[in-house]
């Protein structure tokens, strides 16, 4: 019995281990922030089950509250135009969230903000109107 | 000590991994990040609620997800406060337990309408299988009148996965080393704006015989089961809603010896003995709400709901069969008169016919089916009225005072008071208090279905009363940080039930020196009671890594008759559970470990001949599960009871199964050992 515990516990560390070691060899990795028009768990679940299985995405965060999805990725195997068609695709309204100092450095370029679309509402409010009528 | 020393050292390298992958950003990327990240792990496992003005533990999709949850009964496996035995080593039923008191006492809703009640009780946990679910509520205390007078340990409310949830399709399939199979199938769809529905279907099959302890009997019984159900919400925009649907199930199930044919039947001078049990279960209901203000500060909504079941049954040559015909209406009126004060008053309405008849062959040493047949139908019939109002300023301080007034046929007048507080005194620390009143009409054979799987007879007192028990405690939680974790929390409950009235089953009373022959079924006379303490801890140290720990310690009393007060046998004094969850980035992998260690419980006095208490040995139980989600798909094996650890000798005089020392209801640890399973979740999003 004891044995069993052993390869179980070793099996579990060895992957944990392993994992570890892998996202510290990671280069090139950007990160983008999206406003994304998410508003209940199951948008939080679409995303999770479609999102982390694109080309080159590496870590990803759904903030409910926020509305906003972050991404890490490999900007040698995908980009942010590729990201938000992505989650577009999911039928979300999506808009980059551009950081203060590089957006002040954009509107210095072109005069122009380049994200100013609030989110929607989509199919999801329903369910969460649902949930909340529940309660 | 090597257990332990790998243990540590496990969570030790997990944390300093995750760690290692929660580097900050490399120079060159953006340096913009989330302040507070929700984090992508199953973060919403299971936890106690911290705006519920009643204890309440949830146990979310994502927990119920920890383990296999094939049904209701397993998805309590990793939480401390509900505990989960057999009533019997045959006939495979599952009971509860809640703050040391048995199931029966705790109130199963179904969508906050009553579910799992009378003939369907003691099955009632292989009925809703636990991927049609999408949360479990336990809530500690009596808590709400709304539903009737019934809980006293708690209440568990179940919610169903949704009509509106944009799911076309959902597939779960399930096997195990013993080659149990389940099936499930959801498809919610959206018909319009205003018209949703779900599918559910089930179908289990367990029809291997397995005999892991060789003593000719089998370790659960052979199984089969059915289930459909077909849901509808209809909502429209300026707040009215429908809510009905209709559920079937039929279900089967036959155990006894390895070598019993059902064909052949149960003969005390063979001594051939099985069981076979048949159960067919049939819920339609309706909810409807109705705003009567344009700012919904005021709606009325009426729920009905009607319930079938039919059980079938024969236990060597006992033989028990029921029908039960329920009907639950309630009418509610929400009132919100400002944003301090709220009323909800009603109407309900609580119609139960059950047909129910025991024919409790015995063997008289000559004769192999001496009959004794005892009709146990009874029509009860309830109609309440009720009122709650809450208090509420600010969210800190929420105080809910309910009464409830019903007239019940066969006892008359029954009156029901509950309150419930919480009491922030700070954003960290949250104080909770509740007490009140609750009742409940016994079903004899079904609420204790194990004594008919034994070689006794059951004597069953005249004018058993109605079981009448003050419940009254309280919790106070802490939140606080612990590494990374903003809401760490620790949390401590303490919760009494005192009964007044309370219908005892007492095995321990012999007719003559050491001749226990009848199962006693009586009136308490005296004092029963039950003290149940209970700390809960939970955190996400760091990213992705959650922990959380249970223990529950419960003192059960009652005075027996020839015992005094005694504690209550195969009631086990306490309970803990560790819960450690790791999932690598995305929740690509996860990783569960669940660990238990349960207390023992005192024997009943006939299992030994020297009059002495005896306890059940303290025992360990381990659970693992690893699961990889792919895109759309969610692959997932894992083992349950690692250690193999099984109760010795579960069925007493298993060589003589039609004699008076037979007896499978002595069941204080698992009866199956350690078991291998597999299974998948495909999920297709609209």
């Amino acid at each position: 019995m004891k044995k069993t515990m052993n390869i179980i516990f070793t099996a579990v560390l060895s992957l944990a281990v392993v994992s570890g070691i892998q996202a510290q060899s990671k280069n090139n990795e950007a990160e983008v922030t999206f406003s994304v028009s998410v508003d209940c768990d199951h948008c939080k679940k679409k995303i999770m089950n479609s999102i982390p299985h694109e080309k080159g995405v590496t870590d990803l965060k759904v903030d409910l509250a926020k509305k906003e999805v972050w991404i890490k990725f490999d900007s040698k195997k995908t980009d942010k135009t590729k990201l938000q068609k992505a989650l577009e695709k999911l039928d979300f309204t999506v808009s980059e969230i551009v950081p203060k100092a590089e957006k002040t450095q954009q509107q210095t370029a072109t005069g122009c903000a380049a994200t100013c679309r609030s989110a929607q509402t989509g199919g999801c409010m329903k369910a969460a109107a649902t949930k909340k009528s529940e309660e | 000590m090597t257990k332990k020393i790998l243990l540590l050292s496990f969570t030790c390298i997990i944390i300093i991994s995750a760690k290692a992958q929660n580097t900050p950003p490399a120079k060159d990327t953006v340096s913009y990040t989330l302040n507070e990240v929700v984090y992508s792990a199953a973060k919403e496992g299971n936890y106690v609620s911290k705006i519920k003005p009643v204890k309440t533990e949830v146990i979310t999709n994502a927990g119920l997800c920890k383990m296999a949850c094939c049904s209701l009964a397993e998805s309590f496996e990793n939480t401390a406060s509900v505990s989960v035995g057999y009533s019997d080593a045959i006939s495979g039923s599952r009971q509860i337990r809640l703050l040391g008191l048995a199931g029966k006492y705790t109130s199963m809703l179904e969508e906050n309408r009553p579910a799992m009640r009378g003939l369907a009780a003691p099955f009632g946990l292989s009925y809703i299988p636990g991927q049609w679910l999408e949360s479990i509520q336990v809530a500690k205390g009596p808590g709400s009148v709304i539903n009737g007078y019934e809980s006293i340990a708690g209440q568990i409310n179940l919610e169903l996965r949704k009509p509106t949830t944009e799911e076309p399709l959902f597939v779960n399939a399930y096997i195990d080393h013993l080659l149990r199979s389940e099936l499930n199938v959801i498809s919610s769809l959206q018909l319009n704006k205003k018209w949703s529905t779900a599918i559910f279907a089930h179908g289990s099959i367990d029809a291997q015989k397995h005999d892991g302890n060789s003593d000719g009997f089998m370790d659960e019984p052979m199984k089969r089961q059915l289930n459909f159900s077909n849901r509808w919400i209809y909502l429209v925009d300026n707040g009215v809603q429908w809510r009905f649907g209709f559920s079937g199930l039929y279900e089967t199930r036959e155990g006894g010896q390895m070598h019993f044919d059902k064909q052949a039947p149960c003969n005390p001078l063979t001594n051939n003995y099985g069981t076979n049990i048949d159960n067919t279960h049939i819920n339609i209901y309706s909810k409807t709400g109705y705003p009567l203000a344009d700012d919904n500060s005021s709606n009325i909504a009426f729920v009905a709901d009607y319930t079938y079941h039919d059980i079938q049954s024969f236990f060597g040559v006992k033989e028990y069969s029921g029908t039960q015909h329920s009907a639950f209406l309630n009418l509610m009126l929400y009132n919100t008169f400002n944003e301090h004060h709220k009323l909800i008053t009603g109407l309900n309405g609580h119609f139960n016919d059950y047909n129910e008849l025991l024919n409790d062959r015995w063997f008289d040493g000559v004769n192999p089916n001496v009959p004794t047949v005892q009709d146990l139908s009874r029509r009860e019939t309830v109609g309440g009225i009720y009122s709650e109002y809450t208090f509420n300023k600010d969210e800190k301080l929420v105080f809910i005072a309910g009464m409830r007034l019903d007239y019940n046929s066969l006892y008359k007048w029954l009156f029901t008071p509950r309150v419930n507080l919480k009491y922030d005194f700070s954003d960290n620390i949250i104080f909770r208090a509740a007490a009140g009143r609750g009742f409940r009409s016994v079903n004899v054979i079904t609420d204790n279905i194990g004594i008919l799987a034994t070689g006794r007879q059951v004597s069953i007192a005249n004018n058993l009363k109605l079981e009448d028990a003050w419940t009254y405690g309280g919790s106070l939680m802490f939140y606080f940080k612990c590494f990374e974790d903003e809401k760490a929390y620790i949390s401590l409950d303490y919760f009494r039930t005192d009964f007044i009235d309370q219908v005892l089953v007492n095995q321990e009373i012999s007719s003559t020196p050491n001749l226990y022959d009848k199962v006693h079924i009586y009136n308490l006379n005296g004092r029963s009671f039950t003290n149940a303490y209970q700390i809960d801890f939970s955190s996400f140290p760091v990213e992705r890594f959650s922990v959380t720990a249970t223990f529950r310690y419960n003192d059960t009393r009652a005075d027996l008759q020839g015992q005094g007060l005694t504690e209550l046998s195969l009631v086990d004094r306490y309970k803990g559970v560790l819960n450690i969850q790791y999932a690598t980035r995305m929740n690509k992998w996860v990783f569960d470990v669940t660990a238990q260690i349960n207390g023992q419980s005192r024997l009943p006095n006939f299992v030994h001949d020297d009059q002495k208490d005896h306890y059940s040995p303290v025992y360990p139980m381990f659970f693992a599960q690893l699961t990889r989600n792919f895109k759309g798909l969610l692959v997932y094996a894992g083992m349950e009871n690692i250690l193999n650890y099984t109760q010795n000798n579960p069925i007493l005089s298993h060589d003589a199964p039609y004699s008076y020392g037979f007896n499978s209801s002595v069941i204080w640890g698992p009866l199956m050992g350690r078991k291998f399973y597999a299974g998948l979740r495909y999920t297709i999003f609209k």
